[in-house]
């Protein structure tokens, strides 16, 4: 059978599936598409909520700052939680960004490209999140101080001092080895798959798929 | 003039055996494929607005279906969270027809559900007898990518029919 005539088959199959398939365009002609729900209202709710959360975050920082400049513990905790902030913010804006231009009318591979970059996006928060490690204790610093109005530093002695130092080191290097882990080309991994607790299996896809545009691009 | 609503309903009578094959080549068990066909047709609905009448109809539905499908397959885990409930079935398939199928149709579908997704949807467009130009401008690459992956297809078809 040559290609002609298999095109030829492909195109009598036609009939064949209008003899199975029918459409009721009654029903159509009724249906409220505002209520039909939105795949990408459904996405939406993270990003807003992290841009909402750490925005406040921020501003109320900028307040705590301004306020604590003499005291050096208190203004550097502000201003490691601003700088994180900031990166939220930016990482739930880009994602918003991603999420809004996303539109079925584009062309495949761009539109595949965008969901499997939307799906990497959470190794980015992920990233930020491990950098913040090393300086969790001044982010204790910060949240005792905000929520309870109570200085953390007046009942802290030398040597306490010293296993702070020595714990944030630790912590440091346990960030930079998280960080240097999250890399897209380890996703697939098991112990990258725990610390993603369940997204990692998205995650490997994402790869997979944009691998294979790639491949399909070339 | 016809309203919007009235116009996109004829074009998908007209062209509902393009969603249908689409469909089918992309998922086998026919409770999936009303759920895509529904999904593809509400896409169709709402996107209708904002199609650009200088680019052909079909054009613009293969874009719509082969995303809806692509995507689908990506994230059939989650797609309860995602489909939309109707109170009447939009679509009836009848199941039993699928062993009516004759010899060569089993074997080319056969051939297109090996395919990757990408190289299936333009299978599924050569095979159609689209032109270079509009597989091009569905999928996104270059037209000459598209004549070079069509000679490959062809090869490989040849050979799966040779046996």
């Amino acid at each position: 059978m040559d290609i002609e005539q298999l095109r030829d088959t492909w195109q009598n199959q036609e009939q064949k599936l209008e003899a199975t398939r029918s459409l009721n365009i009654a029903i159509l002609k009724e249906l409220k598409l505002d209520k039909a729900k939105s795949k990408i209202n459904q996405l939406l709710f993270l990003p807003i909520s992290s841009l909402l959360f750490f925005s406040l975050l921020v501003c109320f920082t900028v307040q705590f700052l301004i306020r604590n400049l003499e005291t050096w513990y208190f203004a550097f905790s502000a201003s490691i939680i601003l700088f994180f902030s900031f990166a939220f913010v930016f990482s739930s804006v880009k994602q918003l960004h991603g999420i809004l231009s996303l539109d079925y009318q584009q062309p495949v591979t761009i539109l595949q490209r965008q969901l499997s970059n939307l799906k990497l996006s959470i190794l980015i928060n992920l990233k930020i999140a491990a950098a913040i490690l090393p300086f969790s204790p001044f982010v204790g610093i910060f949240v005792l101080k905000v929520l309870f109005d109570f200085d953390a530093t007046q009942f802290i002695s030398v040597q306490q001092i010293w296993i702070f130092a020595g714990i944030t080191i630790i912590l440091q290097i346990l960030a930079l080895f998280f960080s240097a882990k999250l890399k897209s080309k380890n996703a697939g991994k098991n112990y990258v798959y725990w610390i993603l607790q369940g997204n990692g299996s998205q995650i490997e896809e994402a790869k997979s798929f944009l691998a294979e545009i790639e491949d399909f691009e070339c | 003039m016809k309203p919007a609503k009235e116009d996109i309903l004829q074009h998908i009578e007209e062209n509902k055996n393009l969603i249908f094959k689409v469909v089918n080549a992309y998922s086998y068990y026919p409770e999936e494929q009303e759920d895509l066909i529904q999904e593809i047709i509400i896409n169709l609905l709402k996107s209708y607005e904002r199609f650009d009448h200088a680019v052909k109809i079909t054009t613009w539905m293969y874009k719509i279906a082969f995303n809806v499908v692509i995507s689908y397959n990506r994230k059939i885990k989650t797609r309860e969270k995602y489909f939309v409930p109707l109170k009447e079935k939009l679509v009836h398939i009848q199941e039993e027809n699928k062993t009516e199928e004759d010899e060569n149709i089993k074997k080319l579908n056969q051939f297109i559900q090996e395919l990757k997704p990408l190289n299936k949807a333009l299978m599924i467009m050569y095979l159609d007898a689209k032109t270079h130009q509009e597989i091009a401008a569905v999928l996104g690459i270059s037209e000459t990518n598209v004549g070079t992956k069509i000679n490959r297809i062809k090869k490989e078809l040849k050979k799966k029919f040779k046996k």
